[in-house]
């Protein structure tokens, strides 16, 4: 997952009603969601919407940088901090009754938008069943991973260096790695 | 040592074309081509100046081989060593080592590695060139590499359009010190009657003779080379570039614009001391100029928003205090003054990006508001107009634009009636006439003979005046400056007896030149069909190596030190004499403009945010 993932504690058992695991959604999802919009727009335009490459920089009155002495100041992400990951849409993986994290989620508007837009994928593992459902159209649906046609590699290090590409999943043949 | 001297600049020289030759994806091996020769080199220097020192401090002049001589004439290659050499050898070497191993891991992936490392090795083997320079000639070999080599890395982010219209600017500041340096060579031409080396300078009772002779010829010179100075060391009334220059990679402003480029100023003013010190009003005339500047530079450096131009504008007002030190006669320490300016400067530049943190954290330890105190009225008021004043820079830019550019370009405009077809039909009929004239010279009335060299000069200068503002068509401004070497050619043989090898030295680079930029444009032109010098269009996207031999093509057109017509300009000016002002004024400008239409050809058709939008391009004011 190239250091792109966190854990946080949560135990579905002490939290039947989802009080808990609204408490996290809401803190999580806008941080982490404009987290992850930033990191998206910087890398679809870096020129305008990111700031461009780092070596010009030229810190601006303590409160921003601009390129030289004279332009705009820099929004957005450099060049360097795209390039280490490419960007991905989130996914959130909730481990609880579908029905409850669909209720919580609900409760708070703002929250909410986030996943109903899906601007956050959001998938709730049934603790009981543990099967997977992903929220789309404002409902759960069973969701299933393919992993069979992919292609594995050796040296991950090496496909990194070679492009600054998106690239597709690949398993890894040495685990280890 | 003879043998050590010439490896000193054979070792850069080897490195950059090492440099040349490495493919762009191999990282390692072109930052080892870099670092290694500098590293090499600097041990070299350490082991030589180790040794010069022991043996006593010896001044070395080594006149090492004539590229041309003709009658009256020679141009030569001319290597000097002393104290000043050996203070800018040491510290430009260990300070250039120590970037390019920095640049090493921070240039990491950027897209221009390899151009950046090509640059920096060319930058270095100007500077070698020009602190190792024996007389003019050599030393405006490295001044021009400079020159260049600067305009390449603060446009090193072509693809965006301030950096490029920023070396622009830098670029036309270098061109006013490179006229001052042409000048100066041309006046020392006529002082001595022969191509002075600056070991001659030392010879106090020559000096002075030939100074008591023409005494304004002397003070002239003086402030010719004092005009160079000014420009490349920013100082008063052209400070203003050297913030602008700071538009490349960190490491490269640290080392060039913070340090090394604009102590290049301090080096012809100590290099030529001897010649001026004894003209008290040079002296106090740089002494003045050095305290404006260093005052001006100072307040504009403390209120400066970005960091980089605050350290920029500290290093023009010690570089003013350096200037009154040299003008004093303290020599020593004029170049400790130096040495631990460029140090300094380098290390704030490279630390610059860290500067929010050093300083957020000092505020919130120490911060201590500002006490409100009872100024009057009038005191408050001079010190918000002074605030302002440095803030916006005293407007030198927009000064030096308003006297010196802009009378240009309105010269320039005011000349829409040469279209493509008056050139061919009338100019170029002229220009047949005028060589025809040539073969019965002795027939011609004297007054007419000698109006005909200014009239053909003034030709010229109209035509690369034109070509300076041409907006449109870039072949046919490409062939304005081609006929404008023709004219100047023409205008020159009519003056003095200007022999066939000499013209067709002049001619050689430049013919070559020009049918190589001609064919590149015309190429460009059917695969492009927008054209338009309205605009920046960036062609360098696409066409990287065509990028490449243009600029070359346009160096060999503007006279650089890569084709025989850089002699042929250096003769070209030994042929005028010096009661000839208007002609050497039209000759001068010319070549001025030239230089200048030659780069802002390149940089409009291959500079700048490209022109197709099928991938991200930057935004203008970005």
């Amino acid at each position: 997952l190239d250091r792109r993932s966190f854990l946080n504690s949560y135990n579905y058992e002490i939290d039947p009603t989802g009080k808990y695991l609204g408490g996290i959604l809401n803190a999580a999802a806008p941080v982490c969601g404009g987290i992850n919009l930033e990191y998206y727009f910087s890398r679809v335009d870096n020129h305008k919407l990111g700031a461009g490459s780092k070596l010009p920089h030229n810190v601006m009155g303590l409160i921003g940088v601009a390129n030289g002495i004279e332009g705009d100041l820099r929004s957005g992400l450099p060049l360097q901090m795209i390039e280490i990951h490419d960007p991905l849409r989130l996914m959130m993986i909730v481990e609880h009754k579908p029905e409850v994290v669909l209720q919580t989620i609900q409760k708070v508007a703002a929250t909410y938008e986030w996943f109903k837009h899906e601007w956050i994928h959001l998938i709730a593992i049934d603790p009981e069943t543990e099967l997977m459902y992903q929220f789309s159209d404002e409902k759960f649906v069973r969701y299933e991973i393919n992993l069979t046609d992919l292609t594995s590699v050796d040296n991950y290090n090496q496909l990194i260096e070679s492009t600054s590409e998106n690239l597709p999943v690949f398993t890894l043949k040495n685990q280890l790695v | 040592m003879n043998l050590f001297l010439g490896l000193l600049l054979i070792i850069p020289l080897s490195g950059f074309l090492i440099s040349l030759l490495i493919p762009k994806s191999n990282e390692k091996l072109l930052s080892l081509s870099a670092f290694g020769p500098v590293g090499l080199h600097f041990l070299l220097s350490l082991s030589f100046v180790g040794v010069w020192l022991y043996n006593g401090m010896e001044t070395f002049n080594i006149k090492e081989f004539v590229i041309y001589s003709s009658e009256g004439y020679e141009f030569f290659i001319d290597l000097y060593f002393d104290k000043i050499t050996a203070v800018y050898l040491l510290v430009g070497s260990l300070l250039t080592f120590l970037i390019t191993i920095y640049s090493r891991y921070y240039m990491h992936r950027e897209a221009g590695y390899k151009r950046f490392f090509n640059t920096l090795l060319f930058f270095y083997l100007g500077f070698n060139i020009t602190i190792f320079s024996g007389n003019f000639e050599t030393l405006f070999i490295g001044w021009e590499i400079l020159g260049v080599s600067s305009f390449l890395l603060i446009a090193f982010y072509r693809d965006r359009y301030l950096p490029v219209k920023n070396a622009m600017k830098v670029f036309s500041v270098y061109r006013i010190g490179d006229i001052g340096l042409i000048l100066a060579m041309w006046l020392s031409h006529h002082l001595w009657h022969e191509n002075i080396t600056f070991f001659e300078l030392n010879n106090h009772e020559s000096v002075s003779l030939h100074l008591h002779e023409h005494s304004w010829i002397g003070l002239f010179t003086s402030l010719l080379i004092l005009l160079a100075a000014m420009a490349k060391s920013a100082q008063f009334p052209f400070s203003f570039w050297l913030p602008r220059a700071m538009e490349g990679p960190t490491p490269s402003s640290a080392i060039f614009y913070s340090s090394l480029s604009v102590h290049i100023g301090v080096f012809i003013l100590l290099r030529t001391f001897p010649f001026w010190e004894h003209q008290t009003t040079v002296r106090v005339i740089v002494i003045i100029l050095g305290i404006f500047t260093a005052i001006l530079a100072s307040s504009m450096a403390r209120v400066q928003s970005s960091v980089k131009a605050q350290v920029a504008y500290s290093s023009v007002s010690q570089i003013g205090i350096i200037f009154i030190e040299v003008a004093c006669g303290f020599e020593t320490l004029a170049l400790i003054h130096f040495a631990g300016n460029a140090f300094l400067r380098t290390y704030q530049l490279l630390v610059s990006p860290s500067v929010v943190t050093y300083l957020i954290r000092e505020q919130f330890y120490n911060f201590q508001p500002r006490e409100i105190t009872n100024q009057s009225h009038f005191r408050q008021k001079i010190s918000n107009t002074i605030y302002l004043m440095s803030l916006k820079e005293w407007s030198l830019d927009s000064l030096v634009f308003y006297y010196l550019w802009a009378p240009v370009k309105h010269a320039g405009n005011s000349l829409r009636f040469i279209t493509p077809k008056i050139a061919w039909s009338v100019l170029a009929p002229l220009f047949v006439i005028g060589s025809i004239l040539l073969f019965y010279q002795e027939e011609i009335p004297n007054t007419l003979r000698q109006i005909l060299p200014i009239f053909f000069a003034f030709v010229g200068l109209i035509l690369s005046l034109k070509s300076f503002v041409k907006r449109h068509d870039a072949r046919f401004s490409w062939l304005l400056i081609f006929q404008n070497h023709f004219w100047i050619a023409l205008a020159i043989t009519f003056n003095a007896h200007f022999s066939y090898w000499d013209m067709v030295l002049f001619l050689s680079g430049v013919i070559l030149s020009a049918i190589v930029g001609f064919i590149l444009l015309n190429w460009l032109g059917k695969k492009e069909s927008n054209m338009d010098l309205n605009r920046f269009q960036g062609h360098s996207y696409e066409y990287k190596k065509t990028a490449f031999i243009f600029l070359l093509a346009c160096l060999g057109m503007a006279g650089f030190p890569i084709t025989p017509t850089f002699v042929g300009e250096d003769l070209i000016f030994s042929h005028i004499e010096v009661h000839q002002v208007l002609l050497l004024v039209f000759v001068a400008l010319s070549f001025i403009i030239n230089g200048l239409a030659l780069i802002r050809l390149y940089a409009r058709i291959f500079m700048g945010p490209h022109i197709k939008t099928d991938h991200p391009i930057s935004g203008r004011s970005a």
